[in-house]
């Protein structure tokens, strides 16, 4: 016999259980049957879809508030401002507005500007603003407000400095505050002579000097045209 | 004429045909009666599923060889099979271990069983292509084409195997 003839007389020998392996197959193929009634889907009741629509319509709601209200004043508070008290932070560009509204108004040189700057609040300047005075030249300076608006426990009054320049305002903000101890009855004549140091956001200290009621930017690097000095009521 | 699993005859009648064709190749390639079996199970389920038309009876045994091949090739190479123990399933087979205790049965149990020792000690990748070969006499052309190698790559490897049985049987009638 040849190795062919050993080899099938060997493996003929192999025989599988056949009818165990065609009962297996069945059972497999039984289970993998696929299931031909579905479970039917619950329907949806319609308080359900209501809710989920005024759910959906409420989270909507909610993130455009925060979009547009919100998000807006955190940045500004929180980061625009560096670190600067809200309180203290106006937005320039509507101050610069305003008074540029009352400069027009009254015209520069020593203008009286708490005349002009009733009108300023009406054009949409910031309503605390209670004086404001475009830097020119001849005009370096700005009155300070005679008569503020401090009665009562409320004295402190805030001076800032502006530029004309609105896209570099943020970066050289200033928002000095001066202020007098609660309580103390203080004018503006009471300053005269008085140099208010206050610094812009990135920490450049300059100096307001006081004299004869007017508030002048004593720093010649700092001094620019254009600038604005406002003074402002908590 | 064409032949398909609902237009001949029963899919009972197909497995009972070649469910030992299968098992055979299954059991060469991984030397356990009990995966042989699994391997078996899995190639007539995929035949059902794959609901073929065949041209002829003998397109349908490729077919089935194919898929036991390539289903006994992917149970081997599964991470279960690698990491278990195997036994020497020989002792297994009781028409080769007893039976007929005459002189001459006796002989041709002891050639079998030799036989079936040394193609088992082959590496896998001879063993199939000398089953084929030798057992279901294919030709090389058809094992290629079966297995999806080259003709030359099965040429070689039975020649392979040759060299190897020869040394283990201490035999030379291969052709």
């Amino acid at each position: 016999m040849s190795f062919k003839d050993d080899y099938k007389s060997a493996f003929g020998s192999v025989s599988p259980d056949t009818d165990k392996i065609i009962a297996e197959v069945h059972n497999k193929l039984n289970e993998n049957a696929p299931v031909m009634i579905r479970a039917e889907r619950k329907k949806k009741p319609v308080w359900a879809i209501v809710g989920s629509v005024a759910g959906a319509a409420a989270c909507i709601a909610v993130a455009a508030f925060v979009a547009v209200r919100i998000a807006p004043n955190f940045l500004r508070d929180n980061l625009i401002t560096n670190g600067v008290s809200p309180e203290n932070y106006y937005d320039i560009q509507a101050d610069a507005n305003a008074a540029g509204t009352a400069g027009a108004a009254e015209g520069y040189g020593g203008a009286n500007v708490n005349d002009a700057d009733t009108d300023a609040k009406f054009s949409g300047g910031n309503p605390n603003m209670i004086a404001s005075e475009s830097l020119e030249d001849g005009n370096e300076s700005a009155a300070v407000p005679e008569t503020p608006d401090n009665g009562g426990s409320d004295s402190r009054v805030f001076i800032k400095v502006n530029t004309d320049d609105i896209s570099a305002a943020r970066e050289i903000i200033i928002n000095g505050s001066y202020y007098v101890s609660s309580g103390e009855t203080v004018s503006f004549d009471d300053i005269s002579g008085d140099i208010m140091r206050i610094s812009d956001i990135d920490g450049r200290w300059f100096n307001i000097v006081f004299d004869d009621n007017r508030a002048y930017v004593s720093d010649e690097d700092w001094w620019k045209k254009g600038q604005m000095i406002c003074f402002y009521r908590e | 004429m064409e032949i398909s699993l609902k237009t001949s005859e029963s899919f009972d009648e197909v497995m009972r045909l070649y469910v030992p064709t299968v098992y055979r190749i299954a059991f060469e390639r991984l030397r356990n009666a009990a995966d042989a079996d699994d391997v078996t199970q899995e190639v007539f389920v995929r035949y059902f599923k794959a609901d073929k038309t065949f041209e002829s009876e003998e397109h349908r045994r490729f077919f089935l060889i194919r898929v036991a091949v390539n289903c006994a090739n992917s149970f081997a190479k599964s991470s279960w099979f690698k990491n278990r123990a195997h036994t020497d399933e020989l002792e297994n087979f009781p028409e080769l271990s007893a039976g007929d205790t005459t002189a001459d049965n006796a002989e041709k149990n002891e050639r079998s069983r030799m036989v079936l020792e040394a193609v088992l000690k082959l590496p896998e990748k001879y063993r199939t292509a000398v089953h084929l070969f030798y057992f279901e006499d294919m030709s090389i052309a058809q094992i290629a084409e079966v297995t999806g190698q080259k003709e030359t790559t099965v040429k070689s490897r039975l020649m392979r195997a040759r060299e190897k049985l020869k040394k283990l049987l201490n035999r030379d009638d291969f052709e």
